[in-house]
């Protein structure tokens, strides 16, 4: 294998990966509560959609024991199952719908003194998960649309010409659009 | 029993439509349930949870039954056991 071989799948797969800084976001999140997501975004199986027909979404989470960890780090496993053939709008506000039933249920956690993962009442939050993902999908919306991230979007041209050779165990000697730090996060 | 004079076409989608997620699947989930003589929806979900831990299950739209729950668990143990193949989205 060469990393040739490697480039366009997954390109394609990043291209394809929806909300894919909300998810990393989330992740910090409960890294910060010491806790590890393992997150991902799959397709309903046909046999869920015949039981909830109206449905757009549905997330599955549990708490697995980390017993391969040498640590206290408790490890949520999560997956959000999209209905099928939904638009990439529609399946971006149902990934945000999601995360906010991962974050109460993690406010939970921490409320019942990191004891129990438990079900929080299923339709109680409801409306207050379609707040949270519309108003998240209308801050990325604002982002994207302001330009904002515009630099973090695109790469120093220096980088790709034909004379750069990376070696990233130099770091003195990478170009100084490499070395220069930075200070500034999105909001 | 099947009537071996269908079409190949008909009789692919004869046997896609007899099973809920796939032969093995169908089988391996009531070999499971008739093992601990599970026959309710709540008996299932509850020898599912045994077998995979406490699991929330949150269906948006607010149609979170049971019914959800146990196709949801259904799927979450056969792709745990490899039976079904998970598609990302």
């Amino acid at each position: 294998m060469t990393p040739e071989d490697f480039l366009s799948p997954i390109f394609r797969a990043s291209c394809d990966s929806l909300m894919a800084h909300t998810i990393c976001g989330v992740q910090k999140h409960f890294l910060r509560e010491n806790m590890l997501l393992q997150l991902s975004v799959l397709l309903a199986h046909p046999e869920m959609m015949r039981k909830a027909p109206h449905n757009s979404c549905f997330l599955v989470t549990s708490m697995k024991p980390t017993t391969d960890l040498p640590d206290t780090r408790k490890r949520v496993i999560a997956s959000i199952y999209l209905r099928k053939g939904i638009n990439h709008h529609l399946s971006r506000l149902c990934i945000a719908h999601e995360v906010y039933h991962l974050l109460l249920a993690l406010e939970a956690f921490k409320a019942s003194k990191r004891d129990r993962w438990a079900q929080l009442d299923r339709t109680k939050f409801e409306s207050e998960c379609n707040q949270f993902s519309q108003k998240l999908c209308e801050k990325h919306h604002h982002f994207h649309k302001s330009g904002a991230n515009k630099h973090k979007l695109e790469f120093p041209e220096e980088i790709f010409k034909e004379d750069f050779v990376l070696d990233l165990s130099d770091f003195e000697n990478l170009p100084e659009c490499l070395r220069e730090t930075e200070t500034t996060s999105a909001t | 029993m099947r009537n071996v004079s269908m079409t190949s076409h008909s009789l692919m989608k004869s046997t896609s439509d007899d099973y809920r997620f796939s032969k093995a699947g169908d089988s391996a989930l009531n070999e499971l349930y008739s093992a601990v003589g599970s026959e309710t929806t709540e008996q299932k979900i509850n020898i599912l949870q045994k077998e995979l831990g406490e699991i929330q299950v949150y269906a948006a739209g607010g149609y979170g039954d049971d019914c959800v729950k146990l196709a949801c668990l259904e799927y979450e143990w056969l792709a745990a056991k490899g039976l079904v193949a998970l598609e990302f989205a």
